[in-house]
């Protein structure tokens, strides 16, 4: 194998295929990544058996192949390579080596050779669904921390992918919260095709992989029966669908509220992240964050653990009943550190109800916590 | 002709037998309980093949008349009660005036007795039921009782006998736990000829404890001895060190006024007042007099009185479960200080804790001691008492009681009783009998844990200390989870006292999460739901036994089912225990997991100022000597120790 080629490309090609690299694996090959190259290109792939990642770049290649070579190496060695230009090129011999060639740097490293790294799955170009890149980020963005990473229940460890021909919505659920992001079509953009009618149940995982890989252009899914595949211009991820029944997840989301605040998000964000800061490791998840507030101008932030105590009030328009419950306050945190708009409202249905977070303006987003019960 | 004939005599004798009589160790049982309610000191017994050829039971008691040896053959003939109401206050073993004409239904059975004081013996024999001959002879005072062709004549009972050898294991165990219920009468056990037990009698129960399971064993054990203050429950007994322990409840062993018993609320207590210290699956070692007056407890439940019903389960567990952590909590402490001298002693326990059962250990034992003691019967050759060498934690400690409880007319004892053990649950470690020891290994092992120099970390997992002339080894993982499970429980209870609910604090579920339980699962679940909602679970139970869950632990809400599951599998394998809705240390012992996972791990580096820190927050603790999972994190070892293995010293 013999090719040369931009250094930048490939260091984009690397990190991205390196995202789907087996961390602890029995197939010593898959800690590698896949260097093919024929025909003017060169396609990289990282492959974990449950997510692939294959991004092909322009090449001078002299002389075909495939070989495998360590994944975190190889990054590291093109991210510090002096030239704009890289050659790799096996030398033949008793070990299997790979010359690098940069500049004056010349590296021989080994490799194995490519012919046993698993093929990625073959996605047929059916169920097509097309989203814009920078949409489809902001939806995964606003929902996948809701995700639950616990793997033995599929259906909330993944995000809901579900289109209409005007807007997109992607729903996550982890038993306690969910999280709903929507985004509607351009309708004025002449160039705007309606979108098809999909529902997609994506693990979560893939899609924090995909979150960091798109950009600009857009973005083509297909479906067959156990995968789905996501085309993004010169990359492409190849990830299981969840094979799960999505919770039905409309009845979850409260309506009729009885009181509604209206708050500044980002001081609401900020008073959040200053009573955290009383955690400690052990108290991650058990010291409660408490709402409470007075008059309808004043919202108390109270926190309480082994630590110390913070009390803080916050400005606030409330309507409706008096608010005193108390929450998990990464639930809380996490939700506001998503939301763009300047503004957000918090719906309560009393101190035990569900409380709905969402911006003022639109339904771009919608987020659902039960309060904490002692 | 008429179905229904009334039994002959023999038959229902023999029929009547059967409940009383179902081997040889049920004979000799039957047969040692008469000695002891004969005033007997000394009581000797001999089998022949496993017992089924002869049984021979002699002790040194008050012995009988002609007269009345002739009755104690008839059915419910007793010299211990004569109305029903005496049962409600009887301190002796045996009662139901059954034993001797159940014995002669299914054996030959010859009885030699002299009264106290009467110029010579008498002697009776008996076959079927009936006296065939009769002779007057010289004897000894006391009574022996020779019985021989055990079942002969009964092939469906002969039949269910294991082999000689088993049956001897079964009356050697059935002589065990008389001796280790009476530590003031001696004891041998003699089988086709061998010694296999023999205990001096000395009412110690160290020596008992010598004799039965070994030096090895006996000297890993620790006395101890609570009163409730006003003298109506008394506990006294024999507890192994923390490392002592078998994978059955053999070494379980309960009296109640020197009656052996099993009660599971005994066991349950002993074993919970451990927790924390064992390995799944270990039993400590641990024999318990326990003295009531009589009328609190009900013994004519089964004719081998070996079960017994109590008048308050629940208390007894509370009562004996604080004194035995007390005691414990002493010897952890005493017992660090000691353990260095003994490590050599410490392996050759192992090897007979694990190898050996118990009593096949004691003819060796018995064959290296040959000390003779009083008191005597005269054709016994000499019995051993403890050696002197053999440690004795509180050498002063009163000689056992007699029990000799006379109902105070109008005194209501039982309530009374309920007052105390209910006001001596708060302070459990308060015993006096046990604070010395304490503070004082306490007191003298921590501050030089502070006092010692870090030298350096075995496999990045021991750190090593030196102080004076011994070394420490301290594991860090545990001693990290040690810290960090002694923080959470303060934590808790300190948000108990201000009433925030703390860790138990609940996280509903948006939308039911089904869970799939299988049998066992959904059994422990049932019979422990009160558990699961303490901790924070709550539950909808659908049709076709779906469970679903509708809340957790807000400490749980990353894996909600996986948590739940390994809780399930935890008790799965558990005992069952009472109380279990209001015990506040079971829920946190299934937080120390959460415990584990936050700690430094073996093989992390820690820095010198690390260790400094880790050590001083590690003697600060309230039990700073085992894991949550009764793990050591401290082994000490000496400058002696290491020269002896060098063989720099002799």
């Amino acid at each position: 194998m013999k090719f040369m080629t931009d250094t930048g490309d490939l260091l984009e090609a690397v990190l991205h295929a390196q995202k789907a690299v087996a961390v602890r694996t029995s197939m010593p090959l898959l800690e590698g990544i896949l260097l093919e190259a024929s025909g003017g290109q060169v396609r990289l792939v990282g492959y974990d058996m449950e997510i692939g990642i294959q991004s092909v770049i322009p090449a001078d290649v002299s002389e075909s192949g495939a070989i495998v070579i360590d994944a975190r190496m190889l990054a590291d060695i093109t991210r510090k390579l002096p030239d704009p230009l890289v050659r790799f090129e096996t030398v033949s011999g008793d070990r299997e080596i790979v010359q690098i060639r940069s500049g004056r740097a010349f590296f021989s490293v080994n490799y194995r050779a490519g012919d046993n790294y698993p093929v990625l799955p073959e996605v047929a170009r059916e169920n097509r669904l097309v989203l814009p890149q920078r949409e489809l980020q902001s939806l995964i963005a606003r929902t996948v921390f809701a995700c639950s990473t616990d793997d033995s229940r599929p259906a909330l460890s993944g995000c809901l992918l579900e289109s209409t021909p005007d807007q997109a919505e992607m729903v996550a659920i982890d038993g306690f919260r969910l999280a709903l992001a929507r985004h509607h079509r351009d309708t004025g953009d002449e160039d705007s095709e309606p979108y098809a009618v999909r529902s997609f149940l994506i693990p979560g995982k893939a899609l924090r992989e995909l979150q960091q890989i798109l950009g600009d252009g857009d973005a083509e899914m297909y479906t067959s029966e156990n995968h789905i595949l996501f085309e993004l211009g010169s990359s492409r991820l190849v990830s299981r669908l969840t094979q799960a029944e999505f919770l039905n997840y409309q009845g979850i989301i409260p309506t009729n509220e009885l009181s509604l605040i209206t708050v500044n998000t980002d001081a609401l964000r900020s008073t959040i992240e200053r009573s955290m800061l009383l955690l400690s490791a052990s108290d991650q998840t058990r010291s409660p964050v408490r709402f409470r507030t007075h008059g309808e101008d004043t919202l108390e932030v109270y926190m309480v653990t082994s630590r110390g105590t913070l009390d803080e009030q916050v400005k606030i328009q409330l309507q409706g009943e008096d608010i005193d419950c108390t929450f998990n306050p990464r639930y809380i945190i996490e939700a506001l550190r998503v939301v763009p708009d300047e503004r957000v409202e918090m719906a309560f249905k009393g101190g035990v109800g569900p409380c709905v977070l969402r911006p003022v303006e639109g339904d771009a987003f919608a987020y659902v916590i039960l309060p904490l019960r002692t | 002709m008429s179905r229904i004939q009334k039994l002959d005599q023999l038959t229902a004798s023999r029929i009547a037998a059967g409940e009383v009589v179902e081997r040889p160790a049920s004979v000799i049982r039957e047969l040692c309980d008469n000695a002891l309610d004969a005033g007997a000191t000394v009581i000797r017994v001999a089998l022949e093949q496993g017992g089924i050829r002869s049984i021979r039971v002699q002790d040194d008691g008050r012995g009988m008349d002609a007269a009345d040896a002739r009755l104690a053959f008839e059915p419910h003939a007793t010299s211990k009660i004569t109305q029903i109401e005496d049962l409600d206050s009887l301190a002796t073993m045996g009662f139901r005036g059954e034993a001797l004409p159940a014995i002669a239904a299914v054996a030959r059975v010859t009885l030699q007795t002299r009264e106290q004081g009467a110029a010579g013996g008498f002697e009776l024999r008996l076959t079927g039921g009936e006296i065939v001959a009769e002779r007057e002879l010289g004897m000894p005072e006391g009574t022996t009782v020779l019985v021989e062709d055990l079942f002969h004549e009964m092939p469906a009972r002969f039949k269910f006998l294991r082999s000689d050898r088993a049956e001897s294991q079964r009356a050697l165990d059935a002589v065990t736990r008389l001796a280790l219920a009476r530590p003031d009468v001696s004891f041998r056990f003699d089988a086709d000829g061998k010694t296999q037990l023999h205990t001096p009698g000395d009412n110690r129960l160290e020596s008992v404890a010598y004799a039965v399971y070994g030096d090895a064993v006996a000297k890993r054990l620790q006395y101890f001895r609570y009163d409730d203050p006003d003298g109506i429950v008394q506990i006294e007994g024999l507890l192994g060190e923390p490392g002592l322990t078998r994978r059955s409840r053999s070494w379980e062993t309960f009296v109640i006024n020197r009656r052996p018993v099993q009660v599971p609320a005994l066991l349950r207590a002993v074993e919970d007042a451990w927790q924390g210290r064992l390995m799944r699956g270990e039993f400590p070692f641990a024999l318990l007099h326990l003295t009531l007056p009589p009328e609190l407890i009900d013994v004519n439940v089964h004719p081998q009185k070996l079960e017994l019903r109590f008048w308050n389960d629940s208390q007894v567990y509370r009562t004996v479960r604080s004194a035995v952590g007390g005691a414990l909590e002493a010897m952890t402490y005493a017992g660090l200080e000691r353990a260095a001298a003994e490590t050599d002693a410490a392996e050759s326990d192992t090897t007979a804790a694990a190898g050996t059962p118990p009593l096949s250990g004691s003819p060796r034992m018995a064959a290296e001691h040959g000390t003779p003691a009083p008191p005597e019967l005269p054709d016994l050759p000499g019995t051993r008492s403890m050696p002197a060498g053999v440690r004795s934690a509180d050498s002063e400690h009163a000689p056992l009681p007699q029990p000799s409880y006379a109902p105070a007319p109008g005194r209501p004892v039982q309530l009374r009783l309920h007052d105390v053990v209910a006001a001596d649950e708060g302070a459990p470690a308060d015993s006096p009998a046990t604070e010395p020891p304490t503070l004082q290994a306490r007191d003298r092992l921590l501050p030089r844990l502070l006092e010692a120099r870090f030298r350096g970390v075995l496999f990045d997992t021991y750190l090593i200390l030196e102080e004076g002339d011994d070394f420490f080894l301290v594991d860090q993982h545990a001693a990290h989870e040690k810290i960090l499970y002694e923080q959470l429980l303060a934590a808790a209870a300190e948000e108990a006292e201000e009433g925030r609910g703390g860790i138990w604090i609940r996280q509903p579920c948006l939308a039911p999460l089904p869970l799939s339980l299988t049998a066992a699962r959904r059994a422990v679940l049932d019979a422990r739901l009160d558990l699961f909602e303490a901790l924070g679970y709550a539950f909808a139970f659908g049709p076709d036994n779906e469970v679903s869950l509708s809340a957790v632990p807000a400490a749980a809400v990353a894996e909600p089912v996986a948590s739940l599951l390994e809780l399930l599998d935890d008790l799965e394998e558990e005992q069952p225990a009472p109380d279990t809705g209001t015990r506040h240390e079971e829920r946190l012992l299934n937080f120390a997991t959460h415990a584990c996972k936050a700690a430094i791990k073996a093989h992390d580096h820690l820095h010198e100022q690390e260790v400094a820190a880790l050590l001083e927050q590690l003697v600060s603790l309230a039990e700073p000597f085992q894991c949550p999972h009764g793990r050591p994190i401290l082994i000490r070892g000496s400058l002696a120790e290491l020269e002896r293995r060098f063989r720099r010293s002799v």
